[in-house]
């Protein structure tokens, strides 16, 4: 019998869609992804060594010569800074009349009277008073675009043109070619910033159905794969299907128990609770990405921040306390990206329309803590939060953080902000 | 190519395939009536949901939403308009709503009514309906906007994605067609839209260089009336039909466009005999069309719940596109989540396969040739690698599901 299929009825605008199967199981399904962050080295505060700023070993995990590992949460749709990080700015409250977060409700955060949290990312508060946890404002180009496609595209491809490959293809292709099928992972729909590169990632949509339904259906499958064909769209389908059987080999072999039992309303959280077990199982340097939509708030914007950035905060806090728990945190650095921010005045929908910078948030034991990037209510780009953070901050940082060559990927290095402490 | 396979190539690209009768059906008739029946049939009375209750609750349940979706890709199997509903089925890929959003069942089956009522007519006409089609009001918030605060969400996407293309318009532009558009709203399942005159602005707006644009018809009069959106239809079509193209082609689709009424079955119907004389590349048959073409090969029927699980573990449920920019096509499909879907559908199909169906008869036989022909590939197409595979499969039932996500089937 299979499992009934729900639809959860939520009012998401561009968005994440979730099946949830009756009996627990929860597939995730999100849309676009990308986006990145990273950090870097640094002294753990766990056990004060300090890891190798280039190496693909870091100071802690579990197991000798465990490897780093980027988190790359996608927030989908163009997320609203001011309302993830709230400025106690008064322009920001006369310009949402009826969508500035009240000020009794702001989450206070230690050392900073500049910003506080929307009261549903308070689960993180313990991230950042244990020096975990960063922020970045005005996160964006310089140049802003305000379609979702293109903006997405230019964080996609380090807005090297729409040609270019994914900004993670790069370090991809550095990797052996026996390296396991997770070390690239997107829980989510797809995953274009781990395109370009012949190393395909794995992805996973519906964690209870990544499994063939018989043995002999994989084996069947990986048959089809080989000898490859001169063709080459005909070579790629195969590609993808050894790929996809090797994949399929590696997840059975997770405890994927705990990613089924979650809330299928929950899709970072599921999507999280889904990486911690990858990461947990992965023994060299590995990236999963998760996407999830529903940011693009044109109307209607505060009930959808609440249930969002509940599932976020629930996602992030609960992903890093299995790494505490299972000793493996200090080799994660968990980046949050979304292609832009939101028009600074609201819309006449209680809703904000595409705007410009944004807010990125890094996490992990190797973050230079606190926030970083200053934006300016007085200073609007065509009533948007004018951008002063290139997005390729949080590339250098992430590549960095997985040891790879920031140049060959980026061109250049982009440290206008150090996002891993020095 | 010869005209055997033509005539299941045409279905494969601008219909629902055809099953081993009809195949036969249609050889006999030739390429040129055959393509000539396909672009004509009217779909009529022919309605998706004639069996099945569509809720215009938006609080449905999560089972009135899957008989919903199942309703759709059973008549994407069995329907005798085949043209009409892929048509349908690239315009809600293309003029994107959502029931994620949108939530009322009968507020997005109305949508697709409209789609297939209207598709294949003048598509500026369609842009017209579907700006207050009340899914859509829903979807990218028009119902929200109003001439005090107006809302950008339809107007950007109007532009960006509907009718012209990035590069082709400004910021200035979204923000007084955002104006121009407000004051059209519906109500919470509604099937129909109102205008409210309080609510709209009808200040005249400069839009697109032109002057006086100051509601929905001079909007969409400005939007189609610029240079650039005959080539943008042309070159969203020739993406759909013909995969990557060059760019004569477009400026060929692009002439067509203008020289009929603007009508989209007549750029399609060029697209697809463009196709024929080898315009084009392979296309990745998306999941849903590929299981509607899968499903018509072998005569297999699925239950509702196993179709929407078995889509939504690929990506691609029928009513809930991702966003507004609809699905990611050509390689995303190779996607492991969606070679791990199709291969589980295709297991479940060839297990519902009746044992004396013509298809599974045919791989019974270990006559792959045979089992290309029913399938609709072209004989002798499959490869080495799909070839040792099909005679390794330890069973007919085996044979048919790896025939069915073989890349020969897959990719058209």
């Amino acid at each position: 019998m299979s499992p009934s299929v729900s639809f959860p009825g939520r009012p998401l605008s561009r968005r994440a869609f979730l099946v949830a199967a009756a009996g627990g199981v929860v597939a995730v399904t999100i849309i676009g992804c990308e986006s990145d962050q990273s950090g870097q080295s640094g002294q753990s505060p766990i056990d004060g060594s300090v890891p190798d700023s280039t190496g693909a070993s870091g100071s802690a995990g579990s197991g000798a010569g465990a490897a780093r590992v980027l988190v790359i949460v996608e927030l989908d749709g163009g997320n609203d800074g001011l309302s993830a990080l709230v400025p106690a700015d008064g322009r920001y409250r006369d310009a949402r009349p009826t969508l500035a977060v009240p000020e009794s409700d702001v989450v206070a955060l230690a050392g900073t009277t500049e910003v506080g949290l929307h009261p549903a990312l308070a689960p993180l508060v313990p991230l950042w008073t244990s020096g975990r946890m960063a922020a970045v404002r005005g996160i964006g180009f310089s140049d802003p675009d305000r379609s979702h496609f293109v903006s997405l595209d230019r964080w996609w491809r380090a807005d090297q043109g729409g040609t270019a490959p994914g900004w993670l293809s790069q370090w991809l292709g550095t990797l052996p070619a026996d390296a396991p099928p997770l070390v690239a992972t997107s829980i989510g729909g797809r995953a274009p910033l781990l395109a370009g590169s012949d190393r395909l990632p794995t992805t996973v949509i519906d964690s209870s159905a990544f499994a063939f339904a018989t043995p002999a259906l994989g084996d069947g499958v990986a048959r089809l794969a080989s000898p490859l064909a001169d063709d080459p769209l005909v070579a790629a389908a195969q590609t993808a299907m050894a790929r996809s059987v090797d994949a399929v080999r590696a997840f059975a072999g997770l405890k994927s128990a705990a990613a089924d039992q979650i809330d299928p309303a929950d899709p970072i959280t599921a999507g999280l609770a889904l990486a911690a077990q990858v990461v947990a199982g992965a023994t060299g340097p590995t990236v999963v990405v998760v996407s999830s939509g529903g940011f693009d708030t044109h109307a209607g914007q505060a009930a959808t921040h609440q249930r969002l950035y509940a599932d976020l905060a629930k996602g992030v806090s609960g992903f890093f306390s299995t790494a505490d728990t299972q000793g493996f945190a200090d080799r994660v650095l968990m980046v949050t990206t979304s292609e832009f921010g939101r028009r600074v005045v609201e819309n006449g929908s209680a809703g904000t329309d595409h705007g410009a910078g944004g807010v990125s948030f890094a996490f992990g034991p190797s973050v230079a803590p606190g926030v970083h990037g200053a934006i300016d209510l007085g200073d609007l780009l065509d009533g948007d939060v004018r951008p002063v953070v290139d997005p390729r901050v949080l590339y250098t940082a992430s590549l960095d953080w997985l040891g790879a060559d920031v140049e060959a990927a980026l061109g250049q290095r982009y440290d206008d902000v150090a996002l891993l402490r020095s | 190519m010869d005209d055997r396979t033509a005539v299941a190539w045409i279905h494969r690209r601008i219909g629902l395939g055809l099953s081993p009768d009809q195949l036969g059906a249609a050889r006999a008739r030739g390429v040129d009536a055959e393509l000539a029946d396909l672009v004509s049939a009217d779909p009529g009375a022919n309605d998706p949901w004639a069996s099945v209750e569509v809720s215009a609750d938006p609080k449905a349940t999560g089972a009135q939403k899957t008989a919903v979706v199942g309703a759709w890709v059973d008549h994407l199997t069995v329907t005798t308009t085949p043209f009409a509903d892929r048509v349908a089925w690239l315009l809600h890929g293309w003029l994107v709503s959502s029931m994620d959003k949108a939530r009322s069942p009968a507020q997005m089956v109305n949508q697709i009514r409209l789609f297939r009522a209207a598709g294949l007519g003048s598509f500026p006409e369609l842009l017209r309906a579907v700006t207050t089609d009340p899914a859509m009001l829903v979807y990218l918030d028009g119902r929200e906007s109003t001439g005090s605060a107006p809302n950008e969400n339809f107007g950007r996407e109007l532009l960006e994605l509907f009718a012209l293309g990035v590069g082709n318009y400004g910021e200035a532009d979204v923000k007084a067609g955002a104006r121009a558009l407000t004051g059209w709203t519906t109500g919470a399942g509604e099937v129909t839209a109102v205008f409210r005159r309080n609510r709209h602005d009808d200040t005249p707006q400069r839009y697109l260089g032109t002057d006086g644009v100051h509601d929905v018809d001079t909007v969409i009069a400005a939007a189609v009336a610029h240079p650039a959106h005959p080539r943008f239809v042309a070159r969203r079509v020739a993406r759909e039909v013909l995969g990557t193209v060059e760019d004569p082609v477009v400026g060929r689709l692009a002439t067509v466009y203008d020289d009929n009424g603007r009508r989209l079955d007549a750029v399609i119907a060029a697209a697809v005999r463009l196709g024929l004389d080898g315009a084009g590349s392979s296309v990745v048959l998306a999941p849903v069309p590929w299981l509607a073409m899968a499903r018509r090969s072998t005569g297999a029927t699925l239950p509702a719940k196993t179709v929407a699980r078995g889509l939504g573990a690929a990506g691609q449920i029928p009513l809930f596109p991702p966003n507004v920019g609809g699905w990611p096509g050509g390689s995303a499909w190779f996607a492991s989540a969606t070679v791990v879907a199709r291969a589980n559908l295709a297991a479940a199909l060839a297990a519902g396969t009746a044992a004396d169906h013509p298809t599974l008869a045919a791989a019974g036989s270990r006559d792959l040739g045979l089992l290309a022909d029913r399938l609709g590939v072209p004989t002798g197409s499959f490869g080495p690698a799909t070839t040792a595979a099909l005679l390794n499969a330890p069973d007919p039932r085996q044979r048919l599901a790896l025939a069915l996500v073989s890349p020969e089937f897959v990719i058209t």
